[in-house]
């Protein structure tokens, strides 16, 4: 691929790069930052981008994710606190499936601001592949290439992290008189 | 837990109803699916919360703001020393593939599943439809060959070429006047001959237009529009690819590949044929369909 096609195509994604910088840093300040360093790396190492099956925006995303990453640990902050505070239980029994609702009974216009809320809440790992899923479309595989984890991983933090956001609009199914069904039954 | 080797089902069932995992190689879990009375409502809940997730969090707030855009602009002016003119595009739907052997017209695929809650009894009646004909079928593995990005970027460039193909496509006098003279020219390009390969589409109401030479899906790929006959909004486009080609997919010749999903306006169908790579891509399932089945008829 040329050096101006390639260029087309990373600055049709920079709404998709500036939306998960601005998740990430949760700054516009921050976001700004990072996506102009991620711009920066991605037209200098343009030579080594192969286009094949996969487009230009997991590629864009992976140089986010490292330079986010990066700036975190320059800040010294405890990337890992959420997962700890998971593993400990405090959010939740997440191995439950996830719930059976009616949803033909549940508003879901009403669901935006808790589900913010709660999407706002989570660990940044499961917040990560939650958004990169969800909002940007990309594939399991496709995750764990930007993330550079495994596919298992992927797997494991996209069920808990929705078993978490689950739990977390439980009150409003109840709220609607909707029982949220986690029973487990065989699956 | 350790992330790496997820061992619970209900992990597992999430790929399956997301549409990441073969279901030939997990026939438990899908048995266990079929097994549960409350499957299908809790994978419309599982999918309708991707899609609250993604309305949540998507906003006019969250678009690059255009100080930054012409930040961003300069850099690439600046790496370039060119100007980038193809300004951006909302990003298409989002896709999956399921790859269908032989039959192109066998499209099945499971990666939407469960569109909206009011959907969710009819789902299961078309689920267990789609595992029979699944099963029984010659059809591979349910892996995907395209990415979603790619798939977008195919859609983009569909629309943005079809729109004005004399302006847009590259050296398009290297491919002569007409259908007539595309298979010498088209030869001429590839350096190898592509006598036989199917290239008309009148007999599906779309007329040859013309092609160019593009970027996409790699740097030695051809771009033909089509215009449908009596409806001039609509078009097709085939690239072309030797599948020589450094970047282009490796893919298994006699085999069609469809990626196609609800909501996903421009489908994309891939073959190989002849030491080539072709890429169907049009403004809908049943066009793509019917066009991939007079340029590349079942064996």
């Amino acid at each position: 691929m040329d050096s101006e096609a390639f260029r087309q195509l990373a600055i049709a994604e920079m709404d998709s790069v500036y939306r998960m910088a601005m998740h990430l840093s949760r700054h516009p300040d921050d976001a700004a930052d990072l996506v102009q360093e991620t711009y920066l790396k991605a037209f200098k190492a343009e030579a080594r981008f192969e286009l094949r099956e996969h487009g230009v925006r997991p590629w864009l995303f992976k140089i986010l994710h490292n330079n986010f990453y990066t700036r975190v640990k320059k800040n010294k902050r405890e990337a890992n606190l959420g997962e700890a505070v998971l593993d400990r239980g405090e959010m939740g029994d997440v191995d439950q499936p996830p719930p059976a609702w009616d949803l033909e009974h549940l508003d879901w216009e009403q669901v935006d601001d808790r589900l913010k809320h709660a999407i706002q809440g989570l660990p940044d790992h499961y917040r990560e592949v939650l958004l990169l899923w969800a909002v940007e479309g990309l594939k399991y595989r496709e995750i764990a290439d930007v993330l550079g984890v495994a596919l298992g991983t992927v797997m494991s933090r996209l069920y808990r992290a929705r078993g978490i956001l689950g739990e977390q609009l439980s009150g409003l199914a109840q709220e609607h008189g909707i029982a949220a069904n986690t029973e487990a039954g065989d699956g | 837990m350790n992330e790496n080797t997820p061992k619970t089902t209900p992990e597992i069932l999430s790929a399956l109803a997301d549409g990441e995992l073969d279901l030939r190689e997990n026939p438990d879990a899908v048995s266990q699916i079929a097994g549960d009375p409350q499957g299908v409502q809790r994978i419309a809940f599982q999918q309708q919360l991707r899609r609250s997730v993604a309305s949540a969090m998507d906003s006019p707030s969250m678009r690059c703001p255009d100080a930054l855009r012409a930040q961003i602009e300069q850099l690439a002016d600046s790496a370039s020393g060119e100007t980038a003119t193809e300004q951006p595009q909302p990003p298409a739907q989002t896709a999956d593939l399921a790859p269908a052997a032989v039959q192109p017209a066998v499209i099945g695929r499971i990666g939407r599943w469960a569109p909206a809650a009011a959907a969710a009894v009819l789902l299961l009646a078309a689920t267990a439809a789609f595992f029979s004909g699944w099963w029984s079928s010659p059809i591979g593995p349910a892996t995907p060959v395209l990415d979603v990005s790619m798939v977008q970027t195919f859609a983009k460039h569909h629309l943005h070429c079809s729109e004005d193909p004399a302006a847009r496509l590259h050296n398009p006098e290297r491919f002569g006047q007409g259908l007539d003279e595309l298979p010498a020219s088209l030869s001429d390009y590839f350096d190898r001959s592509v006598d036989g390969v199917g290239l008309d589409l009148s007999a599906v109401q779309y007329d040859y237009q013309l092609a160019g030479v593009c970027n996409i899906p790699g740097s030695g790929a051809v771009h033909l529009v089509y215009r449908h006959h009596n409806q001039p909004g609509r078009a097709m486009s085939l690239w072309i690819i030797p599948a020589s080609e450094e970047n282009a997919l490796e893919m298994q010749p006699g085999r069609v590949y469809v990626e196609a999903a609800e909501g996903l306006d421009h489908p994309v169908i891939l073959w190989e044929d002849g030491g080539l790579i072709f890429y169907l891509v049009g403004d809908s399932l049943e066009d793509v369909q019917h066009a991939v089945e007079t340029l590349h008829p079942p064996v």
